[in-house]
């Protein structure tokens, strides 16, 4: 094919390569294989993979702390207000079908209506 | 018996040339280059024990070509392109029409599969048999046929193209 030879030039490696590679061959295998080597490839690595590792564990964090919030912000006893005060128990308000009447279902804790119970 | 240094050294000489040749021609960068024929040499050398200088050529191509590969896959991974285009123009006293040429033949090179550019490659610069890069490659001879013959096709194609455009 003409037009490959032509363009594509035969090129010339840059000079030293040689005497690199026989600089490299010559030095004592020790010194190519030093033990700190090891050690910081370790160290590397572990923090390459705590660095993958760690953001979406923070995410996951957050996440999780999201959603525990809107549960509990879902599932905890709607406390009425305007002046009505639950002590000792919980209250929870129920359609009503009338806009000047409301609703509650009103629960005594455990301890409360055991009290009440015993007593005559 | 064990690969000895003057081997590796006669051998490096040899290659040195063709190697950068084709590797140039997928990694683009001189340097790369450079590192990629000092690290296949390198290697072999460290499994010297192991080594026949009978197939030694072949298992420096194949071990240049293998960390060529690892290198292209390590670029596609981080996004980085290269820089160094000039050098891959001709030489002394191109003239426009021939620089033009020249980058028009680099795009298309980079838009074959690599699988067939490096048949490719090979074939136009390492002074290898079709049966010799059938070894080095590990593929049967035919499909080193087949792919010169398809790079070929699909070169000129390109270039006919990117002529009309």
């Amino acid at each position: 094919m003409r037009e490959l030879s032509d363009l594509l030039p035969d090129l010339k490696p840059p000079p030293g390569g040689l005497a690199r590679l026989q600089q490299r061959i010559a030095r004592p295998p020790h010194a190519a294989h030093r033990p700190w080597r090891l050690g910081l490839g370790t160290l590397a690595l572990g923090m390459l993979a705590l660095a993958l590792i760690l953001p979406g564990l923070i995410a996951r964090q957050r996440e999780s702390a999201s959603l525990r919030d809107a549960l509990r912000q879902t599932l905890a006893p709607s406390i009425p207000d305007q002046g009505i005060r639950v002590m000792h128990g919980a209250a929870l308000e129920l359609p009503s079908t009338q806009p000047d009447v409301r609703i509650y279902l009103v629960q005594a804790d455990a301890a409360t209506s055991a009290d009440s119970e015993s007593k005559p | 018996m064990p690969l000895r240094e003057d081997a590796l050294y006669a051998s490096y000489r040899r290659l040195e040339r063709p190697l950068y040749n084709v590797l140039y021609r997928q990694l683009w960068q001189a340097e790369d280059c450079q590192d990629v024929i000092h690290d296949a040499y390198v290697r072999v050398w460290e499994r010297r024990a192991g080594v026949d200088e009978a197939t030694l050529d072949a298992l420096v191509w194949t071990t240049a070509l293998n960390l060529a590969r690892n290198r292209l896959r390590w670029r596609r991974l981080w996004r980085r392109e290269t820089l160094d285009e000039a050098s891959a123009l001709p030489q002394s006293g191109a003239t426009p029409d021939e620089l033009h040429d020249a980058q028009r033949l680099r795009a298309a090179m980079r838009e074959l599969p690599p699988a067939s550019r490096e048949v490719l490659l090979l074939a136009e610069f390492s002074g290898l048999s079709g049966a010799q890069i059938a070894a080095v490659l590990g593929i049967p001879a035919g499909t080193v046929a087949s792919r010169k013959h398809q790079a070929i096709a699909r070169l000129k194609t390109l270039l006919g193209a990117s002529r009309d455009a």
